[in-house]
């Protein structure tokens, strides 16, 4: 039985002839953080709003805690805290006045009040008198005050500084521990290797592919950083497997996907001042997808 | 249900309450003048009955109404004619673009469409409320004139308040039902403003027309300005024929109209 918690099916959305989403698929466990990464434009936030049932797919289907995202929406949002990228509340509203407000749709919070002190966040201000990491605070209370299930957060640390993401990295490893699942769409590499178990990679509305980020990270690419004290060519290094290469000082940086061998043997044929070799950190294997380098 | 629409109606008390003070600021003035401009009656009226029989008509007027004898009949024609539906037609075309599109600008939308309620009891209860600030709001601006009347000591007829305050709350419910679904309908608040004002504008201009020629009076059929006729409301006492459920079936038709587009409508900010 499918442990999935939320299952996407073959999603499209158009907006007349922009395919803002074209047929992506991808399912999200109990318990793991699904990262959803691409850039600006890339259809992230447009599959997190079908989820949330804000737009309607055009075809294909979204199933939530085995519910459909359509027609249970009220139901599975009763289940689903969801943080929006940049969060935009009601100006003269104060903090309280926004607790309030989800309170009367979804009864009284346990923890909303003790999340805000967690935060340092003053709830009798008016949003418009926020600074705009206390808004996104303000916006993560709001979205976890009611213990939710999922969580779904559309770039949830874009704009703050590292003091407050590592607040949010923290709260969504609480979660994790508590066993909430969590979709977190996002261009910030390093937080999504830090956070995420699962990386679901989308490039013009199409899935690229989804992996673990360990099995991205490790077995996909490698980084060779080379130097030599005789005459080489460029030419010469390009074999099977390089994907980039990078002059240097003496040198090149290399990023090599799939089997080291061809590029090794060659570069053994001179006499090597120095070498190092690492797996690709994400932004190497991001930027490879967006290159369009082999897959 | 109820916290959204206590909400709504929270944050709309100021400019409710900004309306009903501005509404009887103007009453104020308008009755306050009336007793020296009842004893230039007699004189109003000749002049009155020397414009063109047509142009009389056009505008609804007969020189009998403008006799400034009674009081409703004066604030009938320099009141609820022209003032009134103006600030009521602001009122509704303003809440109404809070309920959606105003929020889909502001970018505020998205934390009430997260939470488990159905849209439908979203836009219903954003409805309710801005229904009851228009309804207060007419009967503010309806019986305040009563209050005023009493302080200077005006004579006055009471049922024509009641009359004039249910027929006026229709009518400002039928504009704002109208402004709800275009609010609805579009995502640029000016889009929605501009097709609710053309429509009153259309209906106004259908009005004056259908009684420029015999042939085209029905036109004045399709005119909230024909059933809401002032003179004939609080200067008569007379509900005009229709008036009743062409305004509650109005309500009633773009009320539905607007949650079904509301339910079925992407929503992006």
């Amino acid at each position: 039985m499918s442990k999935a918690v939320i299952q996407i099916k073959d999603l499209k959305k158009y907006f007349g002839k922009v395919k803002a989403v074209d047929g992506i698929s991808f399912d999200i466990e109990k318990g793991e953080i699904f990262g959803f990464l691409g850039p600006n434009g890339a259809g992230k936030t447009t599959t997190i709003r079908c989820i949330m049932n804000f737009l309607y797919p055009t075809l294909g289907s979204i199933s939530i805690l085995g519910k459909d995202a359509v027609k249970d929406s009220v139901f599975l949002k009763s289940k689903i805290g969801y943080l929006p990228g940049n969060v935009s509340l009601n100006n003269n509203w104060t903090g309280k006045s926004h607790i309030e407000y989800i309170e009367s749709i979804r009864g009284k919070s346990e923890n909303a009040r003790e999340l805000a002190k967690k935060f340092d966040l003053d709830l009798s201000k008016k949003f418009k008198n926020l600074s705009s990491g206390n808004k996104q605070k303000l916006g993560l209370v709001l979205a976890l005050m009611s213990d939710p299930e999922i969580v779904i957060m559309d770039e949830p640390t874009v704009g703050l500084d590292p003091l407050l993401q590592n607040l949010i990295y923290e709260v969504l490893e609480d979660l994790r521990k508590k066993g909430a699942t969590i979709l977190i769409s996002s261009h910030n590499l390093s937080e999504v290797e830090r956070l995420c178990d699962r990386v679901g990679i989308i490039k013009a509305g199409k899935m690229v592919t989804v992996e673990p980020v360990a099995k991205l990270e490790g077995k996909k690419l490698h980084r060779v950083e080379v130097r030599f004290s005789d005459k080489y060519q460029k030419e010469e290094f390009k074999v099977k497997g390089v994907d980039t290469i990078e002059e240097i000082t003496g040198g090149f940086i290399f990023t090599v996907g799939g089997d080291l061998n061809p590029l090794l043997q060659k570069i053994t044929k001179h006499k090597i001042t120095d070498i190092e070799i690492t797996h690709a950190n994400l932004e190497e294997i991001f930027l490879k997808f967006y290159e369009g380098g082999p897959k | 249900m109820r916290g959204i629409f206590t909400r709504f109606f929270k944050d709309k008390k100021a400019m409710t309450i900004g309306f009903c003070l501005g509404a009887l600021g103007f009453i104020e003035m308008y009755v306050a003048l009336f007793p020296s401009i009842q004893k230039q009656a007699n004189e109003l009226n000749k002049m009155m009955e020397s414009f063109p029989k047509e142009f009389m008509k056009v505008f609804g007027m007969d020189s009998a109404q403008l006799m400034f004898a009674k009081l409703e009949n004066y604030m009938s024609t320099e009141y609820f004619s022209f003032f009134w539906p103006i600030l009521v037609t602001i009122m509704a075309i303003s809440f109404a673009n809070a309920i959606c599109v105003g929020e889909i600008e502001k970018k505020t939308i998205e934390i009430t469409l997260a939470q488990p309620i159905s849209r439908a009891k979203i836009l219903l209860s954003r409805y309710l409320g801005g229904a009851l600030a228009i309804t207060l709001f007419t009967v503010v601006s309806s019986y305040g004139i009563l209050g005023f009347a009493f302080l200077h000591k005006i004579d006055y007829s009471l049922a024509n308040y009641a009359t004039v305050a249910f027929v006026g709350t229709l009518c400002g419910l039928a504009i704002f039902s109208i402004a709800t679904f275009f609010s609805v309908l579009f995502s640029e608040r000016g889009r929605s403003t501009m097709a609710t004002v053309g429509i009153l504008l259309l209906m106004y201009a259908l009005n004056i027309i259908s009684g420029l020629k015999d042939s085209l009076q029905n036109l004045k059929y399709v005119s909230f300005f024909h059933y809401f006729n002032a003179p004939e409301v609080f200067g008569n006492n007379r509900i005009v024929d229709w008036s009743i459920i062409v305004f509650a079936g109005t309500i009633l038709l773009f009320l539905l109209a607007a949650v079904l587009r509301f339910q079925k409508r992407d929503i992006s900010v």
